[in-house]
């Protein structure tokens, strides 16, 4: 490269972090168990309003059968952005949760 | 930005964000690639360390796994239909898979060969989003897409999703595993894979999401064979490994 920063792996030729490469691009992840009715909120997320650059995806801890249903979302610019996620059912539910930034 | 780094990107084809310490990033790594027939992610990060599966799904029959908490064990279907699209047997063997594992760079050890020199950089809070000394692996990870909920067919006969990205053949992508299950006897069940169908330029990515009952054996309504087949009830999460 010409301009720029480039990191290389431990190999010392390999670059895995720099100017030249679009980087991973997630921004959270996590395990929440969340009671019937009850929510758990991710604050700090930039941008968490624009659905289109910041993807939230749940998936249930282990997975079954329509066990992603009862999950419901919302987003704010609170608290430097903010994703909260409910738990729909009565039920609790432990899940999966990854926040992913689309660049 | 007010403080810190911010690093503005390019590939040739636009500008990028790569690094900006006002959005307050935590910066993912891989911490692992390998293959095999099961995989248990806190062996590399650490019980109790979040980390994600990646795993490249393959052609001959829809690839599954089980998932049990950070476990998991790849199977590939062997699916038997009656001819008008009901599945009535869903055998599977255990096939090995590449697979990559996704996790913060803070769960990652320093590597002390590498002494004090590089790059570190952190958030607001204090906690490390960046530190050379922690990469693993030479290699790095380009999330591609998220295909949303509802987006791609469950039925792998019919249905397909073009996978789009640097790569003309789908078998060179990663998938993300948390939602793959199987619950299946044998005369009716649940099922949820991934195939690749195809090769190269005309390669599509097939997804499984079945539910099935037989006639035979009493779990078919009416005395029918009946499966529905239910589009992705999950968001797909794909990329690609650059190495």
């Amino acid at each position: 490269m010409s301009y720029g920063i480039e990191i290389t792996g431990p190999n010392g030729t390999t670059t895995v972090f720099g100017s030249s490469l679009r980087q991973m691009n997630a921004v959270l992840l996590a395990t929440a168990t969340l009671a019937g009715q009850a929510s758990v909120s991710y604050t700090g997320i930039a941008e968490a309003t624009n659905a289109s650059k910041v993807v939230v995806v749940t998936a249930k801890n282990n997975p079954t059968f329509f066990s992603n249903q009862g999950v419901n979302l919302t987003r704010s610019t609170a608290s430097g952005g903010t994703i909260t996620l409910t738990n729909a059912s009565t039920a609790s539910i432990t899940i999966k949760v990854s926040i992913y930034r689309i660049s | 930005m007010s403080y810190g780094i911010e690093i503005t990107g390019n590939d040739g084809t636009s500008d990028f964000l790569v690094m900006d310490s006002d959005l307050n990033p935590s910066n993912y790594q891989i911490v692992a690639t390998g293959s095999g027939s099961s995989v248990n992610t806190a062996s590399y990060v650490g019980t109790g360390a979040e980390a994600r599966l990646f795993f490249k799904p393959q052609s001959g029959g829809p690839t599954t796994a089980d998932v049990s908490g950070t476990s998991y064990s790849f199977y590939r279907y062997n699916i038997t239909e009656d001819g008008q699209t009901n599945i009535i047997e869903a055998t599977r063997t255990s096939i090995s898979v590449s697979w990559m594992i996704l996790s913060d760079i803070g769960n990652t050890s320093v590597n002390s060969s590498m002494g004090d020199h590089g790059l570190q950089i952190f958030k607001s809070t204090g906690a490390v989003t960046f530190d050379s000394r922690r990469i693993q692996v030479n290699n790095s990870f380009q999330l591609l897409n998220v295909l949303g909920r509802g987006n791609v067919g469950g039925d792998p006969q019919t249905t397909g999703a073009t996978i789009a990205g640097p790569s003309s053949d789908v078998l060179d992508y990663y998938i993300e595993a948390s939602s793959l299950f199987h619950q299946t006897g044998s005369t009716s069940g649940n099922i949820h894979g991934y195939q690749v169908l195809g090769s190269g330029s005309g390669s599509v990515l097939r997804h499984m999401f079945a539910s099935w009952n037989e006639a035979s054996g009493g779990g078919g309504r009416g005395g029918q064979n009946v499966t529905t087949y239910i589009s992705n009830q999950f968001p797909i999460v794909y990329g690609e490994l650059r190495q």
